[in-house]
Parts: C-alpha cells; structure tokens; sequence
C-alpha cells in the first residue's frame, strides 16, 4: 500500500512537470494537414547591381549655420519669413539617387534641428553592415526670429531664436539602401514620416515609377475636355475670383 | 454635468462651433482642420476632373475568398524555377490519363487523414494533396479535363488509383470519410459528375454484364425449346400429342 501511494505521488509529480506536457500535447490532435511533399521556397533577390558608400551613417548637421561673410562683427542677419521656400512643387530634388527608398514630403514647411537629430539618432540605431542612409536636405539654414513672453507687438524685429530648412512639396528628406526590402525599410522609417510637421510619406522607385505610369495614362486617356489650366486661365465661370495666381500656376494641386 | 448643462441648454451648438468662440475659450485640439473652399471652387474642380475609363478587371468566376491570388492569373508572371518544376508534374499527371477523383476537403485533423489514407491503401488507393487547383486551372484548357475547371475553385484533394483499382466502389467508402465531399472525376475515360458516378458505381461488373449477354444470347438461339421443354409436365405432354399430329398429317 505504501510502495502504491509512493508511485502514485511520484507519477503526479512528472505529471505536472514539462516533460510530461510536451508528451501529453503530442498525443493530442492537431488541426494541421502534415504532408512533407513540397517546400515553398521563395526566391532571394538579387542585389549585385547595389553599391553601397563607404559613409553609411546618416552625418550630424550643424545647428547653426557658418557665416557667409566674414566681417569683424559677424554677426548673423535676420530674414523674412518668407513662405515661397515652402511654397508650389520642388522641381529638382524629387527623384531617388540612389533608386532604392526614402522619404518623401507631401507638404510643405520648416524642419528643425530637433527633428534631424532624432531621425539621425534613431535611423543609425538602427542600420546594419549591408544598408546605408543619407541626408537629401541642407543643414539649417534659415533664421526664425521669435519675441521673449510678455513682450508687446512692435520695437522692431526680435532676434534670431532658431534656424531651420524649408522643404517643399515633393522634396524627398532622406534615402535608405542596401540588402533591404521594402517591409523592413517601412517599419525603419514609418517615424521619421509621422514625426514631420506636414504631410510624408515612405516610397522606393517602383512607387515612383508606378505613379508616372498612372500619371501618363491618366493624360493621354482623358475624356473631359475642359482642363483645369484652360478653364482657369480663359475665366470659365468668372472662377478668377476665387482662385489665387498660384493655382493659375500649378492648376489647383499645390 | 458641465457638458450635459451645455448640451441641454439653448446656445450649446453656438459655444461648440469654433466660428464663434472667442480667444479666451478655444482650446486648440491636436488635429488639422482643413479650410473649407468654396462652393463655387468645388464646382470649378469637379467640371475639370479627369474622366477615365477604368481598364476591365479579371473576372469573377474564382472563388471570393482568394480572389487577389486567383487574379494574379491575369498578370505577368516571373519565371520561378520551382513553379515550373511543379507545372511539369501537373502536365505528366494529366498526360498519363488515370482515373482521378476530385473531392472537396473541409478542416480535417491530421490523425484522421492519416486513418483515410489508410483505408484508402487497403483498397489500392492513393490521396493527392499536391495538385493545387492553380496549377490544374493552367493545364487544363485545351485538353480533355476542361469541363472539370467548375470543380477547381475551392480547397480539394484528389483520389486516385496506383494499381487500377475499381472506382465503383469509392463513393461506398467516402461515406465512412465526411470531411471529404465528392464532386466529381474522370473514370475509365470519361467525365463524370457526381451523380453520373453513383449510377456507374451501381452498374454491375464487366463480367457479370458479358456473361447475361452471353446468356441472353444463347436463349435467344434456343429460346423457345427451352421454354417448351422446361414447361409443366400436363403442358409438355399436350405439346408433344400435338407435334405428332403435326408430323402425322405431314407425313400423309
């Protein structure tokens, strides 16, 4: 009787343990089909035709900016706060360099020195030996003024408080490359476009490519005669009215 | 209770609107609030909208619930080594011309599909997991089994025979199996729904047909001897009084 209660205890003892579960949890069905036929094996993509540089990191940019003129005082002007920087379509800096993915504004507006260093901190965090990263916007460079608390309207312009770069629409604000899929670079860089005061958004050069074709198509394929810029241009239901001279320019998109 | 007092009380939708709060009483939300253009601005952009045709999409014969992998179909494909190597096996499977059934597969557990392969062995037959219905679809216009793409739409498995066993007696067996839904096949050269196959798995066997038509032959030949001789013994005795008479009178 004793030697029974003995083996009983010892046999609730394994049965508990996790050697005991995993043999219990093989003896239960699954709801799988096995079958060792086939294995979907994916293909790997090429990346011989990728060079990558020898500066891989993303490179810290400078708060203020050097002085142009070096005078005796060198003393840093104010400027206006001129929105023609932020304003209308950015028609040369929209194109992949390096043809993998990037960041591009859908927006215009100002970036700050805050916001480069934490993309720059988080983005080389996060880089590996076969990927590289690179700036496509200036250090900051444009100087915004900004009055003390407290103080009343006018005893001329304040002095400068911050510099930063405007970016337009279109612009694209950095590049990622390498050994990288478009998944792995979206979880990277989904941040940087959430973190912009305006509107981002993450691309690769069949996005680009994608959307001329749509864009080509769209053009040749149009059925209504009545175009935006001829309408507007030639006062079609006296819309000049209503309409700034930069949608005259840019047919209402920017 | 403040906001239940602003909502019940007369002016609530004037202190909600923004147009006509003051400065002291906004409070600016984390969200941006789009101007609102004109109504003469909108109707100026929805006269110069581009108006496009859209090119037709696939159509919609496929299953919905894989309608995005089905309508890959339709596009380019890029040449996969691996794909093709299994496209091959597809084309000599067809090529060897089997008997084949195609039975609609529900969730089954592992330990059963095991136990139905089994039964399936004893009686000389084999399940076929790999033949997906892609790969069926792609090969089979133009050939024979082209009126059995209704059949390949949804999850299947495919019933043949190693060692040409008799297909009758499957649909007999699938009943023990109700995880395995029969649609239909191709047996000893023809196509068959699932009806047209449990008639022919009632029809009786090859030989058993060739020896009733040898029978009915032979009493065709000797029908009516037989009939007379095999008769009653009073009916057979009035027969032969009457032959006798008949010869008889011939004879005379």
């Amino acid at each position: 009787m004793m030697s029974v209660t003995m083996s009983t205890k010892v046999f609730l003892n394994f049965y508990n343990t996790n050697a005991a579960w995993v043999i219990k949890s093989l003896s239960k069905p699954h709801s799988y089909v096995q079958s060792a036929a086939y294995m979907k094996i994916k293909v790997a993509p090429n990346y011989d035709d990728i060079e990558i540089p020898e500066k891989k990191k993303l490179r810290m940019m400078d708060k203020v900016p050097p002085p142009v003129l070096h005078t005796a005082s060198n003393l840093a002007v104010q400027q206006r706060s001129e929105a023609k920087y932020c304003r209308g379509p950015e028609p040369i800096h929209n194109k992949l360099n390096y043809g993998q993915y990037g960041v591009q504004a859908l927006d215009g507006g100002y970036l700050s020195h805050k916001h480069m260093d934490a993309w720059r901190l988080y983005i080389n965090s996060k880089l590996t030996n076969v990927m590289f990263a690179e700036w496509r916007i200036e250090p900051p460079w444009k100087p915004v003024t900004k009055k003390g608390t407290g103080k009343r309207m006018g005893k001329g312009k304040s002095s400068i408080s911050h510099y930063v770069t405007p970016v337009k629409a279109g612009r694209i604000l950095l590049e990622v490359g390498g050994e990288i899929e478009y998944k792995q670079v979206y979880k990277m860089l989904r941040h940087v476009a959430a973190q912009c005061p305006f509107d981002a958004r993450i691309i690769s050069a069949e996005i680009l490519q994608k959307e001329a074709e749509q864009k080509n198509w769209i053009a040749t394929n149009n059925l209504n005669p009545f175009s935006f810029r001829y309408c507007a241009r030639n006062n079609f239901l006296g819309i000049k009215k209503d309409l700034s001279p930069y949608d005259l320019k840019w047919s209402g998109k920017y | 209770m403040a906001a239940l007092v602003k909502r019940v009380s007369p002016g609530w939708h004037l202190y909600n609107n923004w147009n006509f709060t003051t400065a002291r009483f906004i409070q600016k939300g984390n969200f941006k609030r789009k101007k609102r253009t004109l109504t003469s601005q909108r109707v100026f952009l929805l006269a110069t909208e581009e108006i496009v045709i859209a090119p037709p999409k696939p159509p919609k014969d496929i299953s919905c619930t894989k309608y995005k992998a089905a309508s890959n179909m339709y596009k380019e494909e890029v040449p996969n080594p691996y794909f093709e190597f299994r496209n091959k096996l597809c084309k000599e499977f067809l090529e060897k011309d089997e008997s084949f059934l195609i039975c609609h597969r529900n969730p089954v557990t592992a330990s059963a599909v095991y136990d139905y392969r089994m039964k399936l062995k004893q009686k000389g037959f084999r399940l076929v997991f790999g033949m997906t219905n892609t790969l069926l679809r792609k090969n089979i216009p133009g050939t024979k089994f082209e009126a059995l793409a209704p059949y390949l739409v949804s999850h299947n498995v495919l019933i043949t025979s190693s060692n040409g066993s008799d297909f009758r007696s499957l649909p007999a067996l699938l009943r023990k199996m109700p995880e395995f839904i029969l649609l239909g096949g191709y047996v000893d050269g023809m196509l068959l729904s699932r009806d047209n196959l449990l008639k022919y798995s009632k029809l009786p066997d090859l030989d058993t047909c060739r020896s009733e038509t040898a029978g009915i032959l032979s009493l065709i030949a000797g029908g009516k001897t037989s009939s007379l001789i095999y008769s009653h013994a009073q009916t057979l005795g009035a027969n032969l009084k009457q032959y006798e008479k008949q010869i008889k009178e011939e004879s005379d």
